[in-house]
């Protein structure tokens, strides 16, 4: 009992010299900011699909690119974060639909993306207006909606599709 | 942190060479990067998948039309169509395994069709309008194990 007495006085004077341990907490920090460091490096592919969208997932190639991105919900769909065209359940209107199955609002906003693009180009010349668009899927879409997009992508020139999917191996 | 500079006796009288390192000003820089780096990080990794449409496919391209042409047609049911035309031609149809499309089969026939004829490298994929894309993505992933082009028909 005596020892255990002398133990508490001594732990008592102690703590009046008592300085937070930080060392510990710096190394801490380090390996999260070198996980963080390494992760961001990866993803090439800057794309943030809106809140619902739930992309098929696939071994795709990360892929440094500049194009047009074209959203598919099931409520509709956007154009560079625009809402282009909307509808329920993935049912395009029928009185929107071009006779080559197209979309007419999607196919009209489409050709003055391209003019802005063929405008651009003209007066810088290292902008090069080429056919690649990135399509953002839902992965509950149906192919005939996929279809109607891509028709109304490829009436405006854009036939070289880039197909958005979660990567299977990360 | 302690860092003493004095010898083995040490002492109070050295105590003006105890001194400790002032540790906060890192933690802060760490803490303001950690946030950044969390903030703007996408924990998912997006690829993209390269796709045409079969009227504009390089196979169309070619000086030379490759020997035969393939067509897959994903049919409702877990049923998938085969369809060779060209020098040969013939259907064949798979029916699907345990709720899903036989991509065994598939893969096995492509390899066939590849050893038969190397210079094809491009496949028509096309499906029913009620197919769902996430089929039309796992069909494309078992094609290209094979033939590296998948252009999307059906238009």
């Amino acid at each position: 009992m005596m020892k255990k007495k002398g133990m508490f006085k001594k732990r008592a004077r102690a703590s009046d010299e008592m300085s937070l341990q930080i060392t510990s907490m710096a190394d801490i920090f380090m390996i999260l900011l070198v996980f963080l460091l390494k992760s961001a490096s990866t993803n090439a592919v800057q794309i943030n699909p809106s809140a619902g969208v739930r992309l098929p997932a696939s071994t795709g190639e990360a892929q440094f690119l500049e194009a047009p991105r074209v959203e598919i919900s099931k409520s509709g769909v956007m154009v560079e974060q625009d809402s282009i065209l909307k509808f329920d359940n993935f049912q395009i209107d029928k009185a929107d639909m071009t006779p080559e199955g197209g979309s007419k609002t999607l196919v009209a906003h489409l050709e003055k993306l391209r003019k802005r693009q063929l405008l651009i180009a003209k007066s810088n010349t290292d902008v090069k207006v080429d056919a690649k668009i990135i399509i953002v899927g839902d992965q509950s879409m149906p192919y005939g909606t996929l279809k109607a997009v891509l028709t109304s992508a490829a009436l405006q020139g854009y036939t070289d599709y880039k197909l958005a999917v979660v990567n299977k191996n990360q | 942190m302690n860092v003493s500079g004095g010898g083995p006796s040490g002492g109070r009288g050295r105590a003006s060479q105890d001194f400790d390192l002032n540790l906060a000003p890192i933690i802060d820089a760490f803490t303001v990067l950690v946030t950044f780096l969390l903030a703007s990080s996408a924990f998912l990794s997006i690829g993209l998948l390269d796709a045409g449409i079969s009227a504009s496919s390089p196979s169309a391209t070619h000086a030379t039309p490759p020997p035969i042409q393939i067509r897959i047609d994903l049919r409702a049911g877990m049923k998938l169509e085969l369809k060779t035309t060209g020098k040969s031609s013939r259907s064949i149809a798979m029916a699907g395994k345990e709720g899903h499309y036989d991509f065994e089969g598939l893969k096995k026939e492509l390899e066939g069709l590849k050893q038969s004829f190397p210079t094809v490298d491009a496949v028509t994929l096309a499906a029913d309008n009620s197919i769902e894309y996430k089929d039309v993505i796992e069909t494309m992933e078992a094609i290209r194990k094979t033939q590296p082009n998948v252009m999307l028909g059906g238009f």
